[in-house]
């Protein structure tokens, strides 16, 4: 494992200039990097409400586009209005506009003076204030513009913006070059309205990416030098301290490359990335670095200690990056495209910068030995004490009450699931800014004057014709009105609405006429009438489907779900006719998708814990450490839950990955832990000590860490991001709270396991005289002949020492190593050597059986190391390994068969 | 009104007489075209080419939209000249049955002013159609009321583009921009008539607000047997919606010309009152046969 450090090491001119070119090459990939602000990005593709939204567009047109909103209190003056007019005449011009909608735009037709007035309600601008007045009063009046088109005061409009298909010439232009286009066809305008500017898409997102630059320029930098600062204290050099910012640097730009190869575009997530980056891979190289210099220090043999460093910490750190790329390649599954393509672009530069600290770092380190080996500080030296200090206190105190804190543990963990329950859901594309930001301030402003930016749209399905025909549409109209009543409902238009105005207009001064139609025939000569513009929105060619759009100002998820729910409920009610129907639009699909955000939450926490669970019971070969480990893990995800149900923080696109992406980070520590507890055991001979001596070995390191890895994420909290922000400020909290949990718990709960790691099973060197010689091994292969071992003890003793007394109850066997020991009995108060055996040999075995007690002493015929192996490890290996515990059994039977014999007698069991 | 349009007249055989500035320009027609005229003088000899006193036509009209089956409608169309120089057309659907009645009609008077009504028996009575922009679509159709006016040159001037061929003949183009004051719906159109017949073969439709192309007339098969009489008018015109799938298809089933109309048939009232058994007797009497869609 260490060959790779040591070749980053050993040519470290090689190693940086092929790190210099790959930059290089990156840099030159950068620009094919794409942008993805749509809201396309944040619904699941495939989902049943997107299936509808996409059916109802192909059928009825697309909601999205842009929009102008101009308000004065003096509106309607010739003035004014020519500079409207202006307006919609230079958006319609814009290459990749289709066509205006508005007061300027859209096909009409009223009653005026007896005659059929056609055209747009303001084609041509009344000259003079009294029929400026007149046709502000016929605008007003008509219920498909007011709220829609315009404020019912008369002192707000909106010029609706719709764009050519995609394919069709002008398409391709993209959104930074639409929302300056529409921008500077404002600016003749600006001084003549109180309010003009621009809504929809090309503006959600140009706002968007400003927000995005916004971020960056202040993040990353601050992010940068805080991670400096914090790493140059930590490891008491500037130098030192840079290295992981720079690696970090390197693998951003690799990792940005890599994006732009494959496709994947930035969204508002992993703009986050390099400061991701920077600081998560950097924790490892913080570690390596002082393992490193630790190791130098003692003995400064630069290969040695680069040797001593991966020994130590290099499976642990391997592992770890492992799993904190699962932890981001989780949230690749999920079915939004910003999580997944988050998700990918994450692991993908993580494990990047997995490489940087597999090479570079020690070429690095090659480059600055005389920092390395400089003596450590006293600061150093105190921080020991107090580490050692601390552990001493934490396991003295608490573990002899292990039960009572996994009791708290599991409370904590219950307490976590019932708040996540709690914890509710959003996905607002416009609600990510933040209800402060200027340009959320001026949707709520158009929403306070006309209706809500948000569209519900409702479907409804019948035979062909149906809706061509005079009593459902009057049925149609009841439910539009239904509708429109509803709680949150701003507005609701259907084809309705189109016939009834045009039908009132056709027959004015006609007291008797309805507002309808009554007969199908009435009702086919206006739809053949009327402007087939104003009725492709609301049915489909055929009469068989209609559409009634809904505006609301309503944002959060679930409210538009139940609403949706309430517009069902309504249909479902019978009293406008029996309908297949939907209810869908773009609106819908994003509020849906909190759907899949819980699912990919549930998902990518679960597979992520599985890892883990899995990465830490294989590692120390024991079940119950995988379980130990992630209950510790899973308390500071559960407190995160608490968090967000108690200050109310939802689950968005950000929050969802919290869990996932700190169980991965926060695992870190306890595999750190584990490795040096283990390194413990093998000097000290009891687990509280080997725990107390990795606690306070770890303590540095895992405040450090954490301090540095929550400082970071904290620096996201300055994002212009509301989810952005909660996935900073969370992660932060939950990194706190998992190295408290982690320096608490964990060396409390593992205090009373001793653990024994793969790689000790993979790196023990077996004596030849076990397998050769010793009864107790016969029939095992080398591999259970390791587990057998390392399920035991080594214990030395020194000459004359009692190992064993008659008399005493005993429960372990022992299987001599080094060295002999005699059986002694005492026969008339004298001591009589019955036996002396050899390594290989096996006493207690008796007393390890029966638990009867022991029968003679066993006494150090000199220096001895044996192996000592208790009853409890043989129940662990009858349950685990049972093929290797009833060999055991067998030869064990073997052993006690052949002490019975008379040629044996000298050989009696202790 | 000051519009005045070019495109559907050429199927609803309506506008098809010479103004008296058209035929003041009009040079003679000696076919081959001629590389010395102007646009003014080659928008005259079109004109010139469907000059008639009187027509009468029955139309197929097929409106394709996307995601559904194209819909079929029928309409008479009658075109009068009078002796004092005024025009009538009158447009009337048969087709199917529940929007038999619905009419539009037009009048022209010598100096151009236009008068349009419309006729639904849902609404009772005959209204004036008003509105310098009657960019309203006509009966669904991707046609407009405005393109129901005929062309008439002094409300115009023509510039002539460069020369092109369509479906192998060689034609002229000449772009007619409306004069300052009119109230059109688009900022000019593209005319393309062949040299040879001065057959209109193609009319681009450029909207006043965005200057950008909007819709397409495709004229086809002059001189059908179908229309019978001495005019040179194509029997099916197409209109397309750009960027949509959206077109409109006028085909002439039967026309005749030069038939003696009656005199009281182009007033609102009369609109108002002519019944659906009249229409079909008026249609019959022509030798028309009015077919089921």
């Amino acid at each position: 494992m260490w060959r790779l450090p040591l070749f980053g090491f050993e040519h470290r001119f090689l190693v940086l200039a092929g790190a210099a070119l790959l930059t290089a090459a990156s840099w030159f990939a950068l620009p094919g990097l794409r942008l993805d602000l749509s809201s396309d990005a944040v619904v699941a593709p495939g989902s049943p409400l997107h299936v509808v939204e996409q059916r109802i567009e192909d059928r009825f047109g697309r909601d999205e586009g842009a929009a102008v909103y101009a308000e004065d209190p003096a509106l309607f003056t010739a003035e004014r209005l020519a500079a409207l007019r202006d307006i919609h005449d230079a958006l319609s011009r814009l290459p990749f506009v289709e066509r205006v909608e508005g007061l300027f735009g859209t096909p009409d037709l009223r009653d005026e003076d007896g005659a059929i007035v056609l055209g747009a309600p303001l084609a041509v601008i009344p000259a003079g204030p009294e029929a400026l007045a007149a046709r502000r009063g016929a605008i007003l009046a008509n219920p498909l513009l007011v709220g829609s088109s315009i404020s019912a005061d008369g002192q707000a409009v909106l010029l609706r913006v719709v764009f050519v298909a995609a394919g069709d010439a002008g398409a391709t232009i993209d959104d930074g070059a639409r929302h300056a286009a529409i921008e500077r066809s404002l600016d003749p305008a600006r001084q003549r309205f109180a309010h003009l500017f621009q809504l929809g898409g090309p503006a959600t997102r140009a706002t968007m990416l400003d927000r995005l630059k916004s971020d960056q320029r202040l993040i990353l930098p601050a992010t940068v030098v805080l991670l400096f600062v914090l790493l140059a204290i930590g490891l008491r050099s500037a130098l030192l301290g840079l290295f992981p910012i720079l690696n970090g640097a390197l693998a951003t730009i690799w990792g940005l490359a890599a994006m732009a190869l494959l496709g994947v575009p930035v969204n508002l997530l992993n703009a986050s990335l390099p400061v991701l980056v920077i600081v998560v891979g950097g924790m490892e190289d913080v570690r390596l670095t002082h393992e490193f210099r630790t190791c130098l220090r003692r003995h400064g043999f630069e290969r040695l200690a680069l040797f001593e460093t991966t020994e130590r910490v290099g499976l642990a750190t391997l592992l770890n990056s492992v799993s904190t790329v699962i932890g981001f390649a989780a949230t690749a599954a999920s079915d939004l495209p910003v999580l997944r393509d988050f998700g990918t672009a994450a692991a993908i530069a993580l494990a990047l910068r997995v490489a940087c600290t597999v090479f570079v770092l020690p070429a690095e380190f090659a480059l600055s030995l005389g920092v390395l080996r400089a003596p450590a500080a006293t600061a150093e030296h105190r921080e020991e004490r107090v580490s050692k200090r601390i552990a001493e206190r934490v396991v003295g105190r608490l573990a002899p009450h292990v039960r009572l804190v996994v009791v708290a543990l599991a409370i904590l963990c219950g307490v976590g699931a019932a708040a996540a329950m709690l914890v509710p859901r959003d996905n607002d594309l416009l609600g990510f800014l933040g209800e402060s930001d200027p340009f959320v301030q001026q949707v709520r402003r158009v929403e306070s004057r006309l209706a809500g930016a948000e569209i519900i749209n409702v479907e409804v399905d019948a035979a062909p014709g149906e809706f061509g025909r005079a009593d459902a549409l009057a049925r149609l109209d009841g439910l539009t009105a239904a509708l429109r009543a509803l709680p949150g409902v701003d507005a609701a238009w259907s084809l309705s609405d189109v016939v009834a105005r045009v039908h009132q207009e056709l027959r004015a001064g006609d007291p008797g006429a309805g507002s309808l139609p009554a007969t199908d025939r009435d009702v086919a000569q206006i739809l053949l009438f009327a402007d087939s513009r104003q009725i492709a929105p609301f049915v489909t060619p055929d009469r068989a489907s209609a559409r009634i759009l809904v505006r609301t100002s309503i944002h959060d998820a679930v409210r538009l779900e139940e609403l949706a729910s309430s517009i069902g409920d309504r249909i479902d009610s019978g009293r406008f006719g029996r309908y297949v129907y939907a209810v869908g639009g773009r609106t819908l699909t994003v509020a849906g998708a909190t759907d899949a955000i819980t699912r990919g939450q549930v998902l990518s926490l679960g597979s992520v814990a599985l890892i883990l669970f899995g990465i830490v019971s294989i590692m120390f070969l024991s079940l119950r450490c995988g379980v130990v480990a992630l209950l510790v893990n899973l308390a500071a995800v559960m407190m995160m839950f608490v968090l967000m149900g108690s200050f109310r923080v939802p689950l968005n696109i950000g929050t969802c990955m919290v869990a996932s992406v700190t169980l991965g980070l926060v695992i870190d520590d306890t595999l750190h832990l584990l490795v040096r507890y283990n390194r413990a055991l093998r000097v000290c001979r009891d687990e509280s000590a080997g725990i107390k001596a990795a606690l306070a070995e770890e303590l540095g390191p895992m405040m450090a860490g954490a301090g540095a890895l929550a400082g970071g994420f904290a620096m996201l909290g300055f994002s212009e991001f509301v989810p952005v922000r909660q996935f900073g400020l969370l992660s932060a909290a939950v990194i706190v709270i998992a190295v408290l949990t982690e320096s608490v718990l964990s060396p409390v709960l593992f205090a009373n396991t001793r653990i024994i790691t793969l790689w000790d099973l993979l790196g023990l060197s077996l004596r030849r005289t076990l397998q050769e010689k010793s009864p107790l091994f016969v029939g095992l292969s080398r591999w259970q002949a390791k587990r057998l071992v390392l399920a035991s003890d080594a214990a030395r003793f020194r000459a004359g020492e009692t190992i064993v007394r008659a008399g005493d109850p005993g429960s372990t066997m022992y299987v001599i190593l080094e060295g002999d020991v005699e059986i002694v009995r005492r026969d008339r108060g004298e001591a009589h050597v019955v036996s002396r055996l050899g390594a290989g040999d096996v006493f207690g075995e008796v007393a390890f059986i029966a638990g009867v007690p022991r029968t003679a002493n066993a006494v150090a015929a000199g220096d001895v190391w044996a192996l000592v192996m208790s009853r409890e490890s043989l129940e662990s290996l009858r349950r685990f390994s049972p093929y290797l515990a009833a060999q055991l059994l067998l030869n064990l039977s073997t052993i006690l068969s052949r002490r019975m014999q008379p040629a044996d007698l000298p050989a009696r069991p202790v | 009104m000051t519009a005045s349009r070019t495109a559907v007249s050429l199927v609803l055989s309506a506008a098809l007489a010479v103004s008296v500035d058209a035929r003041a320009q009009a040079p003679s027609a000696k076919g081959g075209g001629d590389a010395g005229l102007t646009g003014p003088e080659i928008v005259a000899r079109y004109v010139a080419t469907q000059e008639v006193d009187s027509e009468i036509a029955y139309v197929k009209m097929t409106v394709s939209e996307p995601g559904a089956a194209p819909r079929e409608n029928r309409f008479l169309t009658v075109y009068r000249k009078r002796a004092d120089g005024r025009r009538d057309y009158l447009l009337r659907m048969v087709r199917p049955a529940d929007v038999a009645g619905v009419s539009v009609l037009v009048s022209e008077d010598r100096d151009g002013a236009i008068e349009q009504y419309v006729y639904l028996p849902a609404s009772g009575k005959a209204r004036r159609l008003t509105g310098q922009a009657r960019s309203t679509s006509l009966l669904g159709s991707s046609f407009s009321y405005e393109d129901l006016i005929r062309e008439i040159p002094s409300m115009y001037g023509y510039e002539r583009l460069a020369d092109t061929d369509l479906r192998s003949r060689a034609c002229y183009q000449v772009r007619a921009v409306e004069k300052p004051g009119g109230g059109s719906a688009y900022a000019y159109r593209d005319l393309v008539i062949a040299k040879d017949t001065f057959d209109l073969m193609r009319v681009d439709f450029f909207d006043k607000s965005s200057r950008k192309l909007v819709k397409t007339l495709t004229a086809y098969d002059y001189r059908s047997a179908e229309v019978k009489g001495v005019t040179r008018r194509p029997r099916n015109a197409v209109m397309q919606a750009v960027g949509k799938e959206r077109w409109s298809d006028f085909t002439v089933v039967e026309g005749r010309v030069g038939e003696k109309l009656p005199e009281d048939l182009f007033t609102p009232r009369r609109v108002e009152t002519w019944t659906d058994w009249e229409v079909e007797e008026f249609i019959f009497r022509f030798g028309i046969t009015v077919a089921t869609p």
